[in-house]
């Protein structure tokens, strides 16, 4: 009934993703982990999503919280932030939470000045009319002087995989299927604490 | 090797056959390698036939199907026209059941005995044959190719009586034709007769194929970006093509999917601005757009992406949903009520399948797991036709 919080965790943690074009999993995947750091590692949690519009506010609770300009909602013991303004995020870092999960768009990459220790995740699909859009993510990020970080795709084949890997000389990591990012199964949770890094 | 003794009241048929046979070269006529004769008998090298007579083959195999029906015609029409066309000119005259032999989809036609070369003024005078299969006026012994005609329309006769399926229309009217009396009412050669129903039947096929009414287009509609639209359109279009329909698939919505297919993709090969991969076949946009464009036969898959101005046009539509908690509420119910939409929710979710048949009243179906757009799976072909035909009682 009461989970052991993990000692060894106590340092805050930043994880960013990017998606590289809509549809990516981006919100989904972040949605997963931040479910996963809260109710399983029992960690003060934050999730910001970096985007003048987002479809998260459709699914939010009543309890609201807010942070300066921000205004947010505790859902599933998580605080999310839909539609979070990029200036405000640098204010965010000196707040307590332990685990601060950002789920950036492609647009937005260019305007946040994000921490340097932060974890940093790419997303999105490797069907072959998607490698432009890679190709506009790496040049951005290129651009921005930012770190690149592991590249994360949901259903890879094996041909799309080695080509990926072949033009950017990256290598892309698989992401099991997640019907419902609150009703996490084993194999999920074992995939995400890889990415959390425990 | 046949070694036959001549009769007595031998005319001359065995080595008139030989004659005949040494300069034929067809798949659908055996060969002849040598004959000689004496006196007393003639002897024959040519290929050996193995297979069954079509009459022997009804009797081992009641019904054909209407594609092994027409398949058989189809051979029988091109062994008859190089048999009626010049260089050769013969007029078979015997053609029956017993005289087709099967090799399991080739025929052949064998026993050239009474066969002779056409005058070209239709009087030709050897009143010989099967009773049953001979025109009326070869029994006044004024013969040409129409003779034949004749006796390939009661053969099409009756093999389509030993066809289960229902026979289309263009072909039932075309052995009308073929077997008047009157040898000036039937087709002047065996190429009229086949073109005469061929292309017809191309198109019932078809329309058969597609449905009650043919289907031109398919536009696939996202409620919002990343649902999954090119890969759903992509993914129709395989399956109509591998379903025999011919489709093609095109981009409105301005994002260049073929362009980016063909330049990372695998195996993939162009010509005459589309793409093919399997069974997939797109068209490049700068060719779509190009003046004067000529668009290719079939079914076009439009993949609108968000745009919903190429929906109008199209006698079908799949207006895709997302399957997550925040994708409530972005489908806009003017175009799900309209009566061609069908609504499908990317991957299969329970959930937002049945708050979306609530809210719109209508049928909701989930596209499967899929992985590859290009290859069809069980569930997705499944998916598929029912919506066809869904769309086919609709419309």
């Amino acid at each position: 009934m009461f989970r052991k919080r993990i000692s060894y965790l106590k340092k805050r943690r930043i994880y960013i993703f990017v998606g590289a074009h809509p549809g990516a999993g981006v919100r989904h995947l972040c949605l997963s982990l931040a479910e996963l750091s809260a109710n399983v590692f029992l960690r003060k949690t934050v999730l910001l999503e970096i985007s003048p519009k987002s479809r998260l506010t459709e699914i939010l609770g009543e309890t609201t919280v807010i942070k300066g300009n921000a205004v947010g909602y505790k859902n599933f013991g998580v605080d999310i932030f839909p539609e979070f303004p990029h200036p405000e995020v640098q204010k965010l870092l000196t707040e307590d939470y332990e685990d601060i999960i950002i789920s950036l768009s492609l647009e937005e990459i260019a305007d946040v000045i994000l921490p340097a220790d932060a974890a940093w995740f790419l997303l999105g699909s490797l069907k072959p009319w998607h490698i432009g859009d890679y190709k506009l993510l790496f040049r951005k990020l290129s651009i921005n002087g930012l770190a690149l970080g592991r590249c994360l795709s949901f259903g890879l084949l094996a041909y799309e995989k080695s080509f990926f890997e072949k033009e950017f000389k990256r290598s892309v990591e698989e992401i099991p299927f997640i019907p419902d990012p609150f009703l996490l199964q084993r194999s999920q949770i074992d995939f995400l604490k890889t990415l959390y890094g425990v | 090797m046949k070694l036959i003794a001549k009769p007595l009241d031998d005319t001359g048929s065995i080595g008139a056959e030989a004659e005949i046979l040494k300069g034929l070269k067809h798949p659908g006529i055996p060969i002849l390698y040598d004959y000689a004769e004496d006196d007393e008998s003639i002897c024959l090298i040519e290929e050996f036939v193995r297979g069954l007579s079509l009459e022997e083959y009804f009797l081992h195999y009641p019904f054909l199907s209407k594609t092994q029906i027409i398949t058989y015609i189809i051979q029988l029409c091109d062994i008859l026209s190089y048999l009626h066309e010049p260089p050769v000119s013969i007029l078979y005259q015997d053609l029956k059941p017993e005289h087709i032999i099967i090799r399991g989809d080739q025929i052949m036609l064998i026993d050239y005995g009474i066969s002779e070369f056409l005058t070209g003024s239709g009087q030709n005078h050897h009143i010989a044959g099967t009773v049953s299969y001979m025109a009326p006026e070869a029994f006044t012994g004024k013969s040409d190719e129409r003779r034949d005609i004749y006796a390939l329309g009661l053969i099409a006769k009756e093999m389509f009586g030993h066809c289960g399926e229902k026979i289309p229309a263009s072909i039932e009217a075309a052995v009308f034709h073929a077997i008047k009396s009157d040898p000036g009412e039937r087709p002047s050669s065996v190429r009229e007769w086949k073109s005469s129903w061929e292309l017809n039947l191309k198109k019932e096929e078809d329309a058969i194929r597609i449905g009650k009414h043919r289907l031109n287009t398919v536009a696939v509609l996202g409620s919002q970006k990343g649902v999954g639209c090119t890969h759903i359109a992509i993914s129709l279009t395989s399956y109509l093509n591998k379903a025999g329909m011919h489709a093609y698939y095109l981009n409105v919505s301005g994002e260049a999917v073929c362009e980016h297919i063909l330049a990372y993709g695998r195996e993939y090969r162009e010509e005459d601005g589309l793409i093919y991969h399997g069974a997939f076949r797109g068209m490049l946009r700068y060719f779509a757009d190009r003046k004067g464009h000529i668009p290719p036969d079939g079914v076009r898959i439009l993949d609108c992406g968000t745009e919903e101005s190429g929906i109008y046009e199209a006698d079908l539509v799949v207006y895709i949903m997302g399957s997550r908690l925040w994708n409530t509420g972005e489908i806009d119910a003017k175009i799900a009520k309209m009566q061609s939409c069908f609504l499908l929710v990317n991957p299969v979710s329970m959930g937002q399948g049945l708050w979306l048949a609530k809210e719109t009243g209508k049928k909701v179906y989930g596209f499967p797991l899929d992985n590859d757009p290009f290859y069809i799976t069980k569930e997705k072909r499944k998916l598929f036709k029912k919506l066809i035909r869904e769309w086919e009682f609709v419309s």
